[in-house]
């Protein structure tokens, strides 16, 4: 254990699990409990994307009144890999809105015969070169999936809007968030005293297997031991010392606990942005909010 | 055939009962079901249990409206005018007109050239109109002993309630609903007037021809020798007319009739009636009322004491009696007049008044004579006297019964009072014509003049007060109608369940009629009933109960009679003059004596009777289903609990129920009376040898609301009741045809959710077709602090994504041209204001021109604030624009615009209806609740980032502090949350039912065990981390997700705070009322705790100088404050100060306001003196108060003195 501060924790190793289309899952070793709750934080909060955030409603009479529909339309995540080229809206020198800062798209859609979904595929930017868009899920096998739909319009029933997307974070509104959830984890740490194999008989040690509601153990048959076969599923629920417990058994067969410096993150995008971005530019926004607390730091230092 | 409500429910339950063993065979089946229920959204039909929610409304005001008014039509007397001997120019003597029958219309549009003449309810709720129908009455008229001649006259139009079979909507199917512009599960039972929806709220009365005894120490001081002990019977006829008569047990032995007429007591010893009704000698009597009990003497000398009355009028026979009842009350009762006899007015007296169930004179003789063995075996302390709280002796009064009374008395008295006064005048007139008053279209204008029925019908349901010549029977006069307001979907069917004890109680002390008996049982929930003023007074029946609307078939006497003597009943019968003893049991049948049954043999006639009641088997001997047979045998004591005897009730306006009966293997329909003596089992375990009945279902017993709560068998049982009061002030879904309503103010919320967990009835009753809330992951720890004291902490990200958000619409109706309804003062007619055509206005109006419409009404979906131009209408006598502003300081949107016309035909008498749409998505204070009576209000939005989260990555969406369970032991809800969390992780509704049995009888095992399978702990605690720090928290958390309510208490509709403002005119003081930007009470305990601390300038200011200061004058000499008054222009001295103000103060006032304020100088007008007057600040109600006690010559003193 290294002291309060995490001192002579210098050097974080990251350690790739699995990345997916929208996943990635990987190990930070080495790292301080608060470096690693600050980057949870600032995926959730600070990683900037695209999303709507202003409605014009020039006809609206579907069932959903026009703020339900802002509402709705605003949650759309769109693809931003281009975040990095707006600016901030508020940051931005211009005065209602130029191309900086934001981006047009409009919905203009009428129901003619029959029933009629809008969904993100009836929103068209004003300029078809725009690489902002809503976001097209694919799924695992590869294929496309549904549009997100936005509202149903019956017969004769209209919509005309123009929304327009701004760069935003999650700090202000969900809908800039660009993922669904970060999971961290702290790595467990099982420890299986030796003398496990010679107390417990075959039937209690399958019992202790089955314990385990997230099935981290595995009974080696051969060998009559009880193995840890995915140690990163469990989740510190105790059911295993407590079913030893229950055994009236030595305490210290089995010990549960967490490894206080290893993490496992588990980062769902939205599809705004790729999971490993989402990671690389946390850890960017991580070092631009060190240097510039070390900066005030020492210009406080300065002063004095 | 459309079948009916007991044909609807017999089958459910019997579906029910055979399909619960298959169902737990198909189990598995059912989960995948479940699965795919989840995407099951376009749903095209209702239950059948829903669509019977108001059906027993709808069945009394189809039976009231069809065969009681034409029952109600042959009672009624025809009416007689005789022409007074000064008016022989008439040209008759006799005039007579009676009603034939009525007939009701189906409603229609005035405008009957329309291609649709039809109206239907929608339309009436849009444009703020009454949904009624026309009532014709066809009425026969005859001079003297001429030709009858016919009239059919229209009456007026009558409110017609929905669904009925006068209703146009009466039988239509969900398409056709929804096509009318109705919700699809539109079940009617309500009536519309003005727009609004109103119910006639079910009533408890005393049960229908049934004899009770009780005991009331009032009674005593009635009248000399009267004692507490009194019989009461409450008789209705068949036409539903009642007329209660109490017989009072006097100390001398005898029995003394009291009967209330047109709202006057009236007393009758009973002898005269006994010997009025039938002709027989005192022996008979004698022998009717011992009952061979001969040895007791105490009953002999009773009756003798009876007779003695007799003996004492004179009376033997029978027209004796009737001619002195004759000259008694003929000068009161309605449709008497000169010609008849005292003894006519005897029989009339008779037949109208006493025993009025039954027209024959032996049977009311009978009822007469049972109800006096009644009261004198509970005098003799034989038997125990009956509860009247309880519910074994009540009847409900449905809508439709009350409805059709008032409507039968307005008819009666339409020609028995209005028309005779109509005609008296007529005839006085000097212009008289007798020719033309013989003409059909005179008698059709006097007789529809004399009506008025339509409105006095309106009138009933929009105030729900009765206004009445005789009070039909009733305890109260107002209070019987309801609004059916749609806040939510709970709510509003909750109206048509709900029963009140009546207004009578509710102003008693004793609490003993709010109790919850446990005669109730299956009747009434013993849950949903407020708390505070109307607790146990205003219930709501069980799902399964069924208040009889109607009669279930008309009964043969004679074939009745055969059928019950061939059961083993001995009847009686005049010409044999048989006598039973007391130990037979009597046969009352809908309050007619129809023999006995000895007490050996009384077992099985009842058990054969309810054999052919169950099974039906002889249809020929048409044996109701819903007949309740009530056994209340002997003891076998010396004291019956009950008076022994067969209590056989056909009428309507009772509860039933059904259970199942073991013996003959179906379901029966019993009554509360009957189940007091049946044994009926609660579960399987509880049966018994003895046991004859089996529930369907032990949550029969609670009501729908009440049944909807999950595992609420669970919680304490207050929770319960909160649940009950809260699920009802839920903001959700109220309805599916927004467009076509225009309530005054409705709740909505935007992302409604079906719950998760839920209970079965919310499937029979469709409950989830309407959902009121949101599944919320909630997690159960103090974090921040800002959770304490029942307040809610809500992820702003969830709130951001829409969590609660919902919105709040509010209709109101302006007439463009209001100024038609005042007189225009001799300006030519026309309308005074008009819709904008082409505007042309002027410069300034033209800005408002802008915001509005070229109509110059409001733009949809225009944001509107404080002042914003809503409309603009055209001022034809000014020739310009006038605009009407939005006045509401909180924002709002514009929904939709109505343009209703009206049925005058006047294209420019037109009516705006504008509906506007608040925006309440959640903020600070606003109110939400889980389905455990668990309320509370969110204190902070706080980041999602510093939510604590779970090793999954889940941030709650709401956290709710610990300390909220222990001393309300809601484990409901902590059970709600085990089980949508494995729900929700399995991907399936979970369908629970309250009284579930789980295996081992443990359910926190039951779910505990779901959560392992999925990988969670069992008891669903989960390690949590601080979302700040990011360090685990010490202890596991428990987290899972609950169903969350919306409330539809919000801040933003009770926020108040002013600076200044308003004043009241005559105190001065601050007015009250959030809306007139009042403030807000110091009162007299905030007054006391400033007091306490000594606080004594913060208490001059709140109550003096941020009040009514006001400054004035006071004569020193003569002590008034009234006195003084101050002559400006003369004053020069500068010395004055006002008493009771700092130096500096003064000074600064002199400073500010130089010459004119301190120039001044009062004089007394009393002691007319200069300079005696000091300038004081007092309170402006002083100042108010001494003027009030100077008009009533009391005078004030206020000595004054310089500190």
């Amino acid at each position: 254990m290294t002291d309060q501060y995490g001192r002579g924790l210098r050097a974080p190793v990251i350690e790739i699990l699995d990345i997916g289309r929208y996943t990635i899952k990987f190990l930070l070793k080495e790292c301080h409990i608060s470096i690693a709750n600050a980057l949870r934080r600032i995926m959730i909060a600070d990683v900037p994307t695209m999303a709507i955030d202003l409605v014009y409603i020039n006809d609206n009479s579907s069932v959903l009144h026009d703020e339900f529909l802002s509402h709705r339309l605003g949650l759309i995540p769109f693809k931003s890999d281009t975040v990095d080229s707006y600016e901030f809206f508020r940051e931005c020198s211009c005065k209602p809105s130029c191309h900086k800062c934001s981006v047009e798209f409009n919905l203009r859609e009428t129901a003619l015969d029959d029933v009629k979904d809008i969904t993100t595929d009836h929103i068209n930017a004003n300029n078809p070169d725009c690489l902002v868009k809503p976001v097209k899920y694919i799924n695992a096998d590869g294929n496309e999936e549904d549009p997100i739909l936005i509202v149903k319009l019956a017969k004769n029933q209209k919509v005309d809007i123009q929304c327009i997307v701004r760069k935003g974070t999650g700090k202000e509104h969900a809908k800039w968030s660009p993922v669904a959830t970060v999971q961290v984890q702290q790595m467990p740490q099982i420890d299986i005293s030796p003398s496990l194999e010679e107390d417990l008989d075959t039937e209690e040690k399958i019992g202790l297997v089955n314990s385990c509601p997230a099935s981290v153990y595995k009974l080696n048959a051969e060998k009559q031991t009880v193995d840890i076969e995915t140690i990163t599923d469990c989740h510190q629920c105790q059911e295993c010392t407590i079913y030893l417990e229950n055994l009236n058994k030595k305490n210290d067969l089995l010990k549960v606990g967490q490894h206080e410096d290893h993490f496992i993150f588990t980062v769902e995008s939205t599809g705004a942005l790729p999971p490993e971005e989402i990671v690389s530019k946390a850890f960017t926004i991580l070092i631009d909010k060190m240097s510039e607390l070390s900066q005030c730091t020492e210009e406080s230092d300065a002063k004095d | 055939m459309e079948s009916t409500i007991l044909d609807d429910l017999t089958q459910y339950w019997n579906k029910k009962v055979n399909s619960e063993e298959e169902n737990l065979k198909n189990e598995h089946v059912n989960h995948s079901d479940n699965l795919q229920e989840k995407f099951k959204f376009d749903k095209k039909e209702i239950s059948k249990v829903h669509k019977n929610i108001a059906k027993h409304h709808i069945d009394a005001f189809d039976f009231a409206l069809g065969t009681c008014l034409e029952r109600a039509c042959k009672y009624m007397l025809p009416f007689e005018y005789i022409v007074p001997q000064e008016y022989e120019k008439v040209g008759f003597k006799k005039l007579t007109l009676w009603y034939e029958s009525f007939t009701i219309g189906k409603p229609t549009h005035s405008d009957i050239q329309m291609e649709n003449p039809e109206i239907y309810p929608s339309e009436c709720r849009q444009r703020g109109i009454t949904y009624a129908a026309p009532l014709f009455a066809n009425i026969s008229r005859k001079f003297d002993d001429e030709m009858n001649d016919r009239i059919k006259i229209k009456l007026g139009e009558i409110p017609v309630m929905i669904g009925s079979k006068f209703c146009n909507l009466h039988g239509f199917n969900e398409k056709q609903l929804v096509q009318k512009g109705e919700d699809m599960a539109e079940f009617g039972g309500q009536f519309l007037i003005n727009g609004n929806e109103k119910v006639i709220r079910m009533l408890i009365v005393p049960k229908r021809n049934y004899p009770v005894v009780f005991t009331r120490s009032k009674f005593v001081t009635r009248g000399k020798d009267f004692t507490s002990y009194a019989c009461q019977m409450r008789c209705v006829r068949d036409d539903l007319t009642a007329q209660t008569i109490t017989l009072h047990y006097l100390s001398d032995g005898s029995i003394s009739l009291r009967f209330l007429y047109q709202k006057q007591e009236f007393l009758v010893p009973i002898i005269i009636l006994l010997k009025g009704l039938k002709n027989c000698t005192d022996r008979e009597i004698y022998e009717q009322i011992v009952k061979g009990n001969f040895k007791q003497k105490q009953i002999s000398d009773r009756v003798e004491a009876i007779l003695a009355q007799g003996k004492n009028l004179n009376l033997y026979d029978s027209n004796q009696s009737k001619a002195l009842i004759g000259s008694r009350f003929r000068v009161v009762l309605a449709g008497v007049n000169e010609e008849m006899s005292d003894i006519e007015v005897g029989d009339l007296f008779l037949t109208k008044y006493i025993c009025i169930h039954t027209s024959s004179y032996e049977s009311k003789f009978n009822t007469l004579l049972l109800m006096i063995n009644k009261l004198y075996s509970a005098v003799s302390d034989e038997t125990e006297l009956d509860n009247l709280d309880s519910v074994a002796h009540h009847d409900t009064l449905l809508g439709g019964h009350i409805y059709q009374q008032i409507l039968a008395e307005n008819l009666f008295d339409a020609l028995h009072i209005n028309l005779r006064a109509r005609i008296n005048k007529e005839i006085k007139k000097d212009t008289f014509d007798a020719q033309k008053f013989r003409d059909i279209n005179t008698t059709t204008r006097l007789i529809e003049a004399s009506g008025a029925i339509g409105k006095r019908m309106e009138n009933f349901l929009a105030t729900g007060n009765l206004i009445s010549r005789t009070n039909l029977d009733l305890m109260q006069t107002s209070g019987f109608c309801i609004i059916a307001d749609k806040l939510n979907n709970i709510r509003y069917l909750s109206h048509f369940r709900s029963i009140h004890r009546g207004q009578y109680f509710a102003e008693q002390k004793t609490t003993s009629v709010r109790k919850l008996l446990p005669e109730s049982w299956g009747y009434l929930c013993p849950v949903h009933t407020p708390d505070g003023a109307p607790c146990g007074l205003l219930n709501h029946i069980s799902m399964s109960c069924v208040p009889l609307g109607s009669e279930e078939t008309e009964i043969d006497m004679n074939n009745l009679k055969s059928v019950l003597s061939e059961l083993g009943m001995l009847s009686i019968t005049s010409d044999l003059c048989l006598n039973y003893k007391s130990t037979y049991y009597p046969v009352m049948f809908d309050g007619i004596v129809l023999g006995y049954v000895s007490k050996e043999t009384g077992e099985s006639f009842v058990r054969s009777l309810r054999f052919l009641k169950c099974t039906q088997s002889k249809p020929e001997y048409n044996i109701p289903r819903t007949l309740e047979i009530a056994f209340l045998s002997f003891s076998g004591y010396e004291r019956n609990l009950q008076w022994p005897g067969i209590f056989l009730h056909t009428t309507p306006a009772r509860f039933t129920r059904p259970v199942k009966n073991i013996e003959f293997n179906c379901i029966e329909w019993i009554s509360p009376l009957e189940q007091m003596n049946l044994n009926i089992a609660c579960l399987e375990d509880d049966i018994v040898p003895e046991t004859t009945h089996q529930e369907l279902d032990p949550i029969n017993i609670l009501s729908i609301i009440a049944s909807v709560g999950v595992f609420a068998e669970y919680n304490q049982s207050p929770r319960n009741m909160y649940q009950c009061q809260m699920a009802k002030q839920t903001m959700g879904t109220p309805y599916h045809n927004h467009q076509y309503r225009t309530d005054n103010k409705v709740y909505k919320i935007l992302f409604p959710q079906r719950p998760i967990v839920k209970t079965r009835t919310q499937t029979d009753f469709d409950i989830e077709e309407y959902p009121s809330g949101t599944n919320a992951v909630v997690a159960v720890l103090s974090y921040t602090g800002y959770d304490i004291e029942d307040a809610m902490i809500i992820n702003k990200s969830s709130y951001e994504r829409g969590f609660g958000h919902g919105s709040v619409y509010k209709s109101y109706s302006h007439q463009i041209n209001e100024s038609m309804n005042q007189s225009t003062g001799g300006v030519k007619s026309g309308p005074k204001y008009k819709l904008l055509r082409n505007s042309k206005a002027s410069k300034k109006a033209q800005r408002d021109l802008e915001t509005v419409d070229k109509d110059g009404l409001p733009k949809i979906g225009r944001l509107m604030s404080k002042g914003d131009p809503e409309r603009v209408v055209f001022d034809t006598l000014k020739r310009k624009t006038k605009t009407a502003k939005y006045k509401d300081t909180e924002k709002a949107r514009i929904e939709t615009v109505r343009l209703c016309g009206n049925d005058n035909s006047n294209p420019d008498n037109i009516t705006v209806n504008t509906t506007i749409r608040y925006s309440r998505n959640p903020v600070i204070g606003d109110k939400f609740s889980s389905r455990h009576g668990q309320k509370g209000v969110l204190s902070v939005l706080w980041p999602q980032i510093d939510m604590p989260f779970t090793e999954s990555g889940i941030t709650p969406d709401l956290i709710i502090n610990p300390h909220a369970f222990p001393s309300r032991m809601t484990m409901g809800m902590l059970i709600e949350s085990m089980a949508a969390k494995s729900g929700s992780l399995r991907g399936e509704f979970k369908t629970v039912e309250t009284f579930q049995k789980y295996e081992g009888d443990d359910i926190v095992d039951h779910f505990g065990k779901e959560l392992l399978k999925n990988g969670y702990n069992y008891y669903g605690n989960e390690v949590m981390y601080s979302g700040i720090y990011g360090t685990p928290l010490k202890v596991d958390i428990f987290i899972g997700v609950v169903y969350y309510q919306r409330l539809r208490h919000m801040v933003s509709d009770k926020s108040q705070a002013r600076s200044t403002g308003a004043n009241d005119v005559l105190t001065h003081q601050p007015v009250k009322g959030r809306k007139k930007g009042g403030g807000i009470r110091f009162g007299e305990m905030e007054r006391d705790s400033m007091l306490a601390h000594g606080a004594s300038y913060c208490l001059n200011d709140r109550l003096f100088r941020s009040s009514d200061y006001s400054e004035g004058f006071v004569c020193q000499k003569c002590g008034s404050v009234l006195s003084c008054y101050v002559n400006r222009a003369i004053m020069k001295n500068k010395s004055f100060m006002p008493l009771g103000l700092d130096e500096n103060e003064g000074e600064g006032v002199q400073d500010d306001e130089d010459d004119i304020h301190m120039n001044e100088k009062a004089i007394c007008k009393v002691c007319n003196k200069e300079g005696n007057c000091k300038k004081v600040a007092m309170p402006f109600v002083l100042r108010y108060m001494t003027n009030e006690l100077a008009s009533m010559g009391i005078k004030l003193q206020y000595s004054v003195r310089d500190f």
